[in-house]
């Protein structure tokens, strides 16, 4: 208890440390070629500031949230399958989030006529498609009156995601070559730019989702007995399963609005915080948060910094970081799979 | 009062097609009742039954006086516990003592944090089931009597007065099923717990168990170690001789 406490001021600290190294950190030019017309209206304010406070701060703060929610959504979703490989991306839900993103993208009369809300909204609504279609195939494919199997719920991941990237690749084909370079950066788990007023909703939304799932924390831990065995310890297995999952999905739409098909995040920083702190949600949902934060605040600086006045997707940072991780994991469950033969 | 009483009961999956019919009975504080019987006659429906967990098709199930599906899934928990029968692999990752605490769930407030009662029942589930020792060791790093000695105090710290077992012995050899059946003797005793066992040993079932309900043979009926039918009833449940009824029995 008292290791969680110290980690959970660390981590903070070093969150808000990294927030503010990358807030002060970095060129200005190349971050004024995506400047639109609002930012010159502001007045007084000089250049400097301007690109301080609506381009490099809105966009930390943005990282720290995607983070957040990303490692969240991976350690709920880890939790409810039993299956520490289980993340927002191998079950599609990313996936489905992004093909909404990707569609918004490609009738640019409708984001033209609507407001900023616009990519969220749909990010979130095709996550929660992505989650209910692998939910409910997921369920089928489950023997036993109606139960969700985890065999099930994960093949029915591949499935949507081959889909949706199908389709994503689809429309992207009619994209004209600017869109399309803005587009295929933001796929890769590019955080570019975010607007205060985005932030405001994500961040109240990521602040509710977190609250359910810290208040059903020790009914998400009897999870580590099957649902059969947290419905023997009083939890209503089926219905918070359903509630969690579709939670969890909202906080991966909320992330893949801001920092695109940003992978790995769900999966590297879960699996650390366990090693470090044990399985107990009451402990990891708040440490997960920071640490994902975190990891995200720190990349993005990185992938900013290290060719500046160029820019590296996170994705890119991520995926070199996860992959190892992936890997290791995936050998060690093999080799337990194969000991129990 | 009884703990369980059972009355009119049919079980199963669909109306038409009843696995139990018209069964009543009652268990007192410290009774065990063993149910045995042929694959698919019905135990593990049953138990879902008794525990709430499955709609009862006719007939109620109370459990100290409260309509057990009337119940909500926290309140069922605080009164009746259950003990899977393909569980043992569950909890992967947890010690002795987290999966203990995992009996407490359906007594923790809104933030999950447990109290000093909480963590007194947790000690003391703990120390009925000799595991004290064992208590830091992940569930993994024991062995499978102990692991499922592990189970049988999640469900203590449950502290309900109903305990529900599904064939608690089978993967245990033999000094290991001795040893567990001790234990349950002792936490009836001690804790005035009512037990209903399912067993797929009838010699193990009538040493155990103060009472034998047996599926199949044309309904559940509860047949006395002292009757004059028992053998006759057994071999047409299990739809083998009586001479081999006789000889499983005896085994013992």
């Amino acid at each position: 208890m008292r290791r969680a406490l110290w980690l959970t001021l660390a981590l903070g600290a070093l969150l808000l440390l990294a927030a503010w190294l990358s807030v002060a950190l970095g060129s200005q030019q190349g971050e004024i070629v995506f400047e639109g017309d609002w930012l010159s209206a502001l007045g007084q304010q000089s250049l400097h500031d301007k690109v301080l406070l609506f381009w490099r701060a809105p966009r930390v703060v943005g990282g720290a949230l995607v983070g957040g929610s990303l490692a969240v959504a991976g350690l709920v979703f880890q939790g409810l399958t039993r299956n520490p490989l289980a993340d927002p991306y191998l079950l599609g839900i990313s996936g489905g989030a992004g093909l909404a993103v990707v569609l918004v993208h490609a009738l640019p009369a409708l984001v033209a006529g609507s407001g900023w809300w616009l990519v969220p909204v749909a990010a979130f609504t095709g996550a929660q498609a992505a989650a209910l279609v692998v939910l409910g195939l997921g369920r089928s494919a489950g023997l036993a009156g109606g139960r969700l199997s985890v065999l099930g719920l994960i093949l029915a991941g591949v499935v949507v995601n081959a889909f949706c990237a199908a389709l994503m690749s689809f429309l992207l084909v009619r994209f004209d070559p600017f869109r399309l370079r803005v587009t295929t950066l933001w796929l890769a788990g590019g955080i570019g730019f975010v607007r205060w007023d985005q932030l405001a909703l994500i961040g109240t939304l990521a602040l509710v989702a977190w609250l359910f799932l810290r208040l059903q924390a020790h009914r998400l831990n009897a999870f580590a007995l099957g649902p059969a065995g947290a419905a023997a310890v009083g939890v209503d297995a089926q219905r918070l399963l359903m509630r969690a999952a579709l939670v969890s999905s909202l906080l991966t739409g909320l992330g893949v609005s801001v920092g695109g098909l940003l992978g790995y995040v769900g999966l590297i920083v879960p699996h650390a915080v366990r090693r470090l702190v044990g399985g107990d949600f009451r402990r990891t949902l708040l440490l997960t948060a920071l640490a994902g934060a975190l990891l995200v605040t720190v990349a993005d600086a990185a992938a900013r910094l290290m060719l500046a006045p160029e820019e590296l997707p996170v994705g890119v940072l991520t995926a070199l970081l996860g992959c190892p991780v992936l890997l290791g994991l995936l050998r060690v469950q093999l080799r337990a799979r194969k000991g129990e033969r | 009062m009884s703990v369980l009483a059972v009355n009119g009961l049919a079980c199963g999956y669909a109306a038409d097609a009843a696995l139990v019919r018209g069964l009543s009975l009652e268990l007192g504080a410290g009774e065990a009742l063993a149910v045995v019987g042929p694959n698919g006659a019905g135990k593990t429906t049953l138990l879902r039954t008794l525990c709430g967990e499955l709609r009862a098709l006719e007939g109620t199930v109370r459990v100290q006086g409260a309509e057990i599906e009337r119940l909500g899934h926290q309140q069922r928990a605080r009164m009746v516990s259950v003990l899977a029968q393909d569980g043992l692999g569950d909890g992967e990752g947890l010690t002795v003592r987290e999966l203990v605490e995992l009996g407490r769930t359906p007594y923790l407030g809104l933030w999950g944090r447990p109290g000093p009662a909480d963590r007194e029942a947790v000690d003391r589930a703990l120390e009925a089931c000799h595991l004290g020792e064992l208590a830091r060791r992940r569930l993994d790093q024991i062995s499978g009597g102990e692991r499922q000695r592990a189970r049988i105090a999640m469900t203590v710290a449950q502290q309900t007065a109903l305990l529900l077992l599904d064939e608690p012995a089978s993967h245990l050899d033999l000094r290991r099923r001795f040893e567990l059946f001790e234990l349950l003797a002792a936490l009836r005793r001690e804790r005035e717990l009512a037990a209903v066992i399912v067993l797929h040993d009838l010699a193990e079932a009538y040493r155990e168990a103060d009472r034998v309900l047996v599926l199949g043979a044309g309904g559940a009926v509860e047949v006395a170690a002292d009757d004059p039918d028992r053998v006759a009833t057994l071999a047409r449940a299990f739809e083998v001789s009586e001479d081999r009824i006789r000889s499983t029995l005896s085994a013992s």
